[in-house]
């Protein structure tokens, strides 16, 4: 069994399906037309810690999960599972990646709670600058006909900018796409007006950009990650994010 | 008597899902039709699976074999049972990379062998297999993938592509990359490109040679191409007689409009390009495209009855239609799909002809539903011996009044089959796995039309039509 910490969050992190569970049966599978195997055991889910929300309530449902190693498990035994969706339909099966002790439930369910400021923490780590700021002018730049999923990007230029890390430069050019293809769908939008802590990156290598003028394209920043705009209400976490020497 | 039915595919441990569920495929083993794959585009992070069927359709279940994230996929199988799986992967950076995956088991636990070399930067793969009978056995699965090429000029064009593989079920196949557009596009090819293979060797694929496109109106091509030798021959077979370049233009210089801003009951347009040869005469190819040459967008079908060296003009037009696609069966009948925009909802036909007119068709309404929101990109037919399945996508409110060829019975009031939770009385509602409403969204609508003739017809059915 795992069960540092590093181990913990990284196996969060990994893990598709998170449930305590206790095993009801070995070699056995509850799932249709997937055959029983040595290596399978029918699990009763206790506590589901991290899921796809379609699946629902999971509570006292049956998994199937291929274990990674036979005979470490018995029947009645209560363990924490971190597996990969695997079968759903006709019941559900998940496939292993480890398992920990069920005492440490708690911890694993503060690490799955802390997945959204680790995902901030690592948008800040990535980020060339992070500015408090206004916006004051959003332009689009002509249409993209290279591609259907070309993100049809905006530029957006700020006042009242107050640099959280890095210095913001005089004619800097921020792009945000805004197409309504599902590959955009979860990127953010800027209004005019707007207020917020903008977490600014280098582009990509794809998509192509627009042509942007005069401008320097070492001033040209994107905000693609639903993260990269953040409420002022985040500033005390995200100054306390930056000031960690380590952002893991 | 016509047997149809048509089953919401979102299994019942699913019953909380409002993904869109779009851009559907299908593949069918012909040597056992009972199985069945669906694939179609859900909500990412971890998106990358199919469904399948080993009832024929009835019950589904979903393999998420692989991790990462899909932006677009299909699949086809061979007659050895191999099911050829081409999957567009989200890479780190870039549009998208080509992926071809192989199992005989449907169920079974990923990461499954990738048979093809990964091609990056590509859209919208598309995968088409026959199996060949070979004097000794066993048989080989051709395999043709057809897709859109973004690896050249810094993905400024897109090159109409076919992958060609002569025998996908070899311990290490080989695979060729075939660019088919043999003239100067711009600023790309169209996104479809569909291959149809025919058992004496000859392959055809259609897709658009775009002209120009300013944001709003694309002007194109529509071209076939054919390789009489399996696709050995680099597509070179069937040469206009205008320009005497490899590449037969069935109609030039198409006007469709096509853009985010100008859709048809929410569904873009400008991928409704669907090709199919007949299996009784390879000579006989049938192709249906969008245009908006008049009035309204406008699906067309033409007919070439020698090779593809000329065509009929329009033997069919459907005003305000889409997700067209075709197949003929093994009577020579053709299968037409598509999506009607009638009286502000999206009526999804079925249509078959019933002489060789190619003028004369049925009709079967598989589906009426709502029109919010995004939809579809397209669809998908395939003909098994005298039977045609396919998938469609439409919102999922399991109203019966909204599944005309299936009425409700006592077994199955919804009329469409609905796996996941449903009410079975007014007022018609999508149920969460905690009994209460969820709301609705776009399923895959798995549907197969049963010949008269065919014998044993399978249990549970859903509809009949005299």
């Amino acid at each position: 069994m795992r069960n540092t910490r590093p181990e913990i969050q990284e196996l969060v992190r990994d893990a598709s399906l998170i449930f305590s569970g206790t095993v009801v049966e070995l070699g056995a599978s509850s799932v249709t037309n997937l055959a029983p195997r040595d290596n399978f055991a029918v699990v009763r889910v206790d506590n589901p810690l991290r899921f796809d929300p379609a699946l629902g309530d999971l509570r006292r449902r049956m998994i199937t999960v291929e274990l990674l190693e036979q005979g470490e498990l018995q029947p009645d035994k209560r363990v924490i599972f971190f597996t990969l969706n695997w079968i759903q339909g006709g019941g559900i099966a998940a496939r292993e990646v480890a398992h920990v002790h069920a005492q440490q439930e708690d911890e694993v369910a503060a690490e799955v709670a802390r997945l959204p400021e680790r995902h901030l923490a690592e948008r800040l780590a990535s980020a060339i600058l992070v500015l408090a700021a206004e916006v004051r002018e959003i332009k689009p730049t002509p249409f993209d006909i290279r591609s259907r999923d070309a993100p049809q990007w905006a530029t957006a230029r700020f006042r009242n900018v107050e640099g959280l890390r890095g210095e913001p430069i005089e004619n800097m050019v921020v792009l945000f796409p805004t197409s309504g293809r599902p590959m955009w769908a979860r990127s953010p939008r800027l209004n005019k007006g707007q207020r917020g802590i903008f977490l600014l990156h280098r582009p990509p290598d794809w998509p192509p950009l627009p042509d942007v003028g005069p401008n320097l394209t070492s001033a040209v920043y994107t905000l693609l990650d639903p993260a990269d705009v953040q409420p002022n209400s985040q500033r005390p976490l995200i100054e306390k994010l930056l000031s960690q020497r380590s952002i893991r | 008597m016509t047997v149809v039915r048509v089953v919401d595919i979102v299994p019942a441990e699913r019953s909380d899902e409002t993904d869109l569920n779009w851009q559907p495929s299908i593949a069918i083993n012909p040597a056992n039709p009972d199985e069945i794959v669906v694939s179609a585009y859900k909500e990412p992070p971890n998106n990358v699976g199919y469904s399948y069927s080993y009832d024929r359709g009835q019950t589904w279940q979903i393999n998420f074999s692989e991790p990462g994230e899909q932006k677009d996929q299909s699949a086809g199988f061979g007659g050895s049972w191999e099911l050829y799986w081409t999957v567009a992967f989200k890479p780190i950076s870039g549009i998208a990379t080509l992926h071809v995956l192989r199992t005989t088991n449907l169920s079974t636990a990923g990461p499954l062998p990738e048979i093809d070399t990964p091609r990056p930067e590509i859209d919208q793969p598309y995968a088409h297999v026959l199996t060949h009978g070979e004097p000794t056995p066993p048989d080989k699965d051709r395999l043709y993938v057809g897709y859109i090429d973004r690896s050249h000029n810094m993905g400024d064009s897109a090159i109409a592509t076919v992958d060609v593989c002569l025998d996908a079920r070899a311990a290490a196949p080989s695979f060729t990359q075939v660019p088919i557009e043999f003239r100067a596009s711009f600023p790309l090819d169209g996104y479809e490109v569909r291959p149809a293979a025919h058992s004496d060797g000859k392959i055809y694929v259609a897709y658009k040679s775009w002209l120009s496109y300013n944001g709003s109106t694309v002007i194109t091509d529509i071209v076939v191409v054919r390789d009489d030798n399996w696709g050995a021959n680099g597509f070179v077979n069937l040469t206009d007689s205008i320009d005497s370049i490899p590449g037969l233009r069935v109609a030039t210089h198409v006007h469709i409009k096509d853009s985010d801003t100008q859709l048809l009951g929410g569904q873009r347009l400008d991928n409704d390009l669907s090709i199919a040869v007949d299996p009784t005469n390879s000579a006989t190819v049938y192709i249906v495209w969008g245009d908006n040459a008049d009035r309204h967008y406008t699906l067309r079908m033409r007919r070439s009855i020698d090779c593809g060296n000329t065509w009929s003009g329009d033997l069919l037009t459907v005003a305000n239609a889409n997700l067209a696609g075709l197949a003929i069966n093994s009577d020579g009948r053709i299968g037409f799909i598509y999506q009607e925009l009638v009286a502000g909802l999206w009526e999804t036909h079925f249509r078959r002809t019933i002489d060789n007119t190619g003028q004369n068709w049925d009709d079967l309404i598989l589906a009426r539903t709502a029109t919010a929101g995004m939809v579809a990109d397209y669809s998908r037919v395939i003909a098994v011996g005298k039977d045609f399945y396919g998938v469609f996508p439409a919102w999922n409110t399991p109203n019966p009044a909204n599944f005309p060829a299936t009425p409700p019975t006592p077994a199955n009031p919804n009329g469409a089959r609905f796996l996941r939770n449903t009410t079975k009385i007014t007022p018609w509602q999508l149920l969460g796995s905690n009994g209460l409403s969820v709301a609705a969204s776009v399923d895959p609508f798995f549907y197969m039309v049963q010949d008269e003739s065919t014998p044993d017809p399978p249990t549970n059915l859903m509809g009949t039509v005299e």
